[in-house]
């Protein structure tokens, strides 16, 4: 699979790309160390690791601060 | 001085930290494992040639991050879920003194990501990087 194939409303986990826990995992010190946005907790990443729109959207509102 | 038994499920013969000698729950562990002819698992690994096996060494390692909870595990095993750039470089042998050193890098929704490094006498015998699921 190519970045060009995954759709921004497609879901993170389960039905959508299919990534599992480990992944959750490195997305979120990924992201802390590429931008510097910690994800806390699972309540933070249910809503951050909805769809590529919506960690996009999640990032962007952290980093403007 | 930690009791290790206290702390860790793990018993004979898969028990293998002997000594916990730092311990910042949630950063840093340091531990000790004593290597020696009488492990049974270098009765056969090999009869001529007692060495540990690598993926025991691995095993140390998650063992040793047991103790990165501040809280005993009995009950809430830690598991093992995943291996990175595991690399072994010289074995371990009988009568070794092992350091494991482990270092939190992250954790979110009990999974948690070490990095970690047995060594003996300062020379670096196996490092790598485990994630660790609590359940």
């Amino acid at each position: 699979m190519t970045p060009a194939q995954i759709e921004d409303q497609a879901p993170l986990f389960g039905d959508g790309l299919g990534l599992d826990s480990i992944d959750a995992l490195e997305l979120v010190l990924g992201i802390e160390q590429v931008f510097g946005v910690k994800i806390e907790d699972e309540a933070a990443g249910l809503k951050a690791f909805k769809s590529v729109q919506a960690l996009t959207d999640f990032i962007a509102e952290h980093t403007q601060a | 001085m930690t009791d290790v038994p206290a702390h860790l499920p793990h018993r004979y013969p898969f028990l293998l930290v002997d000594r916990v000698l730092e311990r910042e729950p949630g950063v840093r562990v340091v531990a000790e494992k004593l290597v020696t002819f009488s492990e049974p698992q270098l009765q056969g690994h090999f009869p001529e040639r007692p060495l540990m096996p690598g993926v025991l060494l691995l095993e140390m390692l998650a063992q040793a991050g047991g103790f990165l909870e501040p809280e005993p595990l009995h009950g809430a095993a830690i598991f093992l879920a995943g291996v990175q750039e595991a690399r072994f470089k010289a074995p371990a042998l009988p009568g070794d003194r092992l350091r494991l050193e482990v270092h939190a890098e992250g954790a979110f929704a009990g999974m948690m990501k070490l990095r970690g490094a047995v060594s003996c006498e300062g020379r670096e015998l196996c490092t790598a990087t485990l994630l660790v699921k609590r359940l």
